[in-house]
């Protein structure tokens, strides 16, 4: 545990600039009235400014936490050491989670000062508000982070590892995304499946997340310092997650004439 | 001094049989079966740059190998890296240590991943080596760097001393000072170092075992002095008609001398 | 910083390195730069010096003490005996001589007479009282 912690707390001090970046970001939407904008529309600007800062917290860090850390060295420099795996995986992924919530909440403060929560009115803002606030909300935007981390991680590798698997993955995204509009939004469409609750939303994207985490443990596991080694792993990981969870939702589908 | 009397019962610090290593998928070594006996100095010689990279993180559990065995103090580095890296001591080839961070935050950071960690044996180290402890990593000279890397790769007190060409690009100055770093260690404790080098000249006077890799495989290895006794030649010498004449496909098992 | 005479070494030659050791050692106290009970460097310090693994110093050093011209105390280190064993006959005619020869190149060299060389010689003797100077490289 100490040294996951310790491999986090390298990670976040090597990433400090995305704090001050947050605070200035979110202090941007305070100046906009100065320019003849609404005051209703403030707390929405705020809220997106934040979740997209988070995202883009996620997404700087995932694309640097494992597969230019491999290209460069880093990890070279942590297999090395007697640090088991799990806490190199874990310490990363810690590290990529707290910025990405820390880098959101720190946009969200200079707003939040601004127009305190009792005066946050209008359609938009109190229910998004309300949404982000409840347990499928917060779960859901952990999910997003995950999901902006994992992607970006998978990119990054990807991209480092030029091996011609890199067409495989293609034709994977391109069939997964076949199978899930013939097989999985009809369950959706019609009816099988209704998103009655923000759970159901959450349910629908934590394959992918899920996917992610699984293919990178792979990554780093055996992957480890070999950066198309590591891409291998995290591909396998990734589909068979997602492909268990299309076929299954293909065989649970009802028949549906082609369209 | 503890390193008189080989500790024959153990085993040797590092063994393979019938290893072979890819990068990529490209065969860099082929068939290398080699024994480090404790608490000697064995140096692998070769020009072969990919090889001995690669074969250095096949030894460290960081890349499996295509082919055969390795043992690090009679462990499978793949499957138990982690409790060997904590008797093994790494400096690689290009120092990988994170170029923000200053001398004393990387000895900080490897005491929190080590059970055990000299910090004040690591300062004095750095002092001998006059690394500036409070400059970026990234802002060192390439002496001061290897130097560095080195002060962390015997913080922890390693049983053994893996060194990838540790002299590569240093001046006469820095090789020396590493080297009697590490002869100072092997002193002190008795520590097996395995280096990889093309150095001949400043691992002469200390390796008491050598292999010379020709091509991808091992041309020749042996006790040092027994080799250079039959042959009448020095290191040099016996490593230029190695390389010139042997052919690159004739397997050779070193002989257990 | 050895206080003691250089002991040098040139891990190329054929000759392995301990043997190297043990020659010089030998030389050095034959010679008189080594006297009874001086120190001698560290098997550490040595081996950082010459640049060659701390064990092969330490069989020189084992092999000298085994032939009773070194003896070790324990907790300081190793020394010269107190009382060397005297060397045999050949031994001491091929340091003599080794000697002789190369102050005579010196001496040709130099452009002095044989009888220059001589009487340098002999006014140089010094006085047999044991301490002889032995001189640093």
């Amino acid at each position: 545990m100490s040294k996951l912690l310790a491999v986090a707390a390298r990670e976040l001090s090597e990433r400090w600039l995305l704090f001050p970046a947050a605070l200035a970001v979110g202090c941007f939407p305070l100046i906009l009235p100065a320019f003849g904008l609404e005051r209703d529309i403030m707390p929405v600007i705020g809220v997106v400014s934040a979740v997209l800062l988070g995202a883009a917290a996620g997404l700087i860090t995932g694309a640097s936490m494992l597969a230019r850390d491999a290209a460069n060295g880093r990890l070279a420099f942590l297999f090395s050491r007697p640090v088991p795996w799990p806490a190199i995986w874990g310490g990363k992924w810690v590290a990529a989670l707290v910025l990405v919530a820390a880098s959101g909440l720190l946009a969200a403060v200079p707003w939040m000062v601004g127009y305190p929560l009792s005066t946050v009115g209008g359609r938009h803002g109190d229910s998004w508000f309300r949404a982000m606030l409840d347990g499928p909300g917060a779960l859901f935007l952990f999910m997003v982070a995950i999901l902006a981390v994992g992607l970006a991680n998978f990119s990054a590798t990807l991209f480092r590892s030029r091996s011609p698997w890199v067409a495989a993955d293609l034709v994977l995204l391109l069939g997964a995304f076949w199978a899930t509009r013939r097989y999985v939004a009809p369950l959706w469409l019609f009816g099988v499946v209704r998103v009655r609750s923000g759970w159901e939303v959450v349910l629908a994207i934590a394959p992918l997340a899920i996917g992610l985490l699984a293919g990178s443990v792979a990554q780093v596991a055996v992957g480890r310092t070999d950066v198309r080694r590591a891409h291998g792993a995290l591909s396998l990981g990734f589909w068979a997650v997602v492909g268990v969870t299309l076929v299954s939702a293909a065989g649970s589908a009802p028949p549906v004439p082609p369209t | 001094m503890s390193a008189e009397t080989p500790a024959a019962t153990a085993g040797p610090a590092l063994e393979t049989d019938g290893l072979s290593v890819s990068y990529g998928h490209t065969p860099v070594i082929e068939e290398l079966t080699l024994a480090v006996p404790r608490g000697s100095v064995y140096a692998l010689l070769g020009r072969n740059g990919a090889g001995k990279s690669s074969l250095l993180r096949v030894l460290l559990g960081q890349r499996p190998a295509a082919k055969g065995r390795v043992r690090l103090l009679g462990e499978d580095p793949w499957t138990r890296r982690t409790s060997l890296m904590a008797r093994v001591g790494v400096v690689p080839e290009e120092p990988d240590a994170p170029p923000e961070m200053t001398a004393s935050q990387l000895s900080s950071f490897c005491a929190r991943l080590h059970a055990r960690w000299d910090a004040a044996g690591v300062a004095e180290r750095l002092r001998r080596f006059e690394v500036p402890v409070d400059r970026a990593f990234g802002r060192l000279s390439k002496g001061q760097k290897g130097a560095l890397m080195l002060s962390l790769a015997l913080g922890h007190s390693p049983e053994l001393l893996l060194l990838d060409d540790p002299t590569l690009g240093l001046d006469v100055v820095a090789r020396d000072a590493v080297f009697q770093e590490v002869i100072g260690d092997l002193a002190d404790r008795g520590t097996t170092v395995f280096v990889s080098t093309h150095d001949l000249r400043a691992i002469e006077g200390i390796a008491d075992h050598v292999a010379i890799l020709h091509g991808r495989r091992l041309a020749l290895a042996g006790r040092l002095e027994a080799l250079k006794a039959e042959r009448g030649l020095s290191l040099e010498q016996m490593f230029a008609s190695v390389a010139g004449t042997r052919a690159a496909d004739a397997p050779f098992t070193e002989a257990r001398s | 910083m050895s206080p003691s005479p250089r002991i040098r070494v040139d891990p190329t030659l054929p000759a392995p390195i301990w043997s190297q050791i043990e020659e010089c050692v030998r030389y050095l106290v034959a010679s008189g730069a080594l006297r009874p009970g001086d120190a001698l460097p560290s098997v550490r310090d040595l081996a950082r010096d010459q640049r060659v693994n701390p064990n092969t110093v330490a069989k020189a050093y084992q092999r000298l003490v085994e032939a009773g011209l070194l003896e070790t105390r324990r907790g300081e280190g190793t020394f010269v005996a107190e009382r060397p064993p005297a060397m045999p006959a050949g031994e001491k005619a091929r340091i003599l001589q080794d000697g002789a020869t190369r102050y005579s190149t010196l001496a040709v060299n130099l452009g002095a007479t044989r009888a220059e060389a001589v009487s340098t010689l002999q006014s140089a003797w010094p006085e047999h009282d044991g301490t002889s100077k032995g001189g640093k490289r």
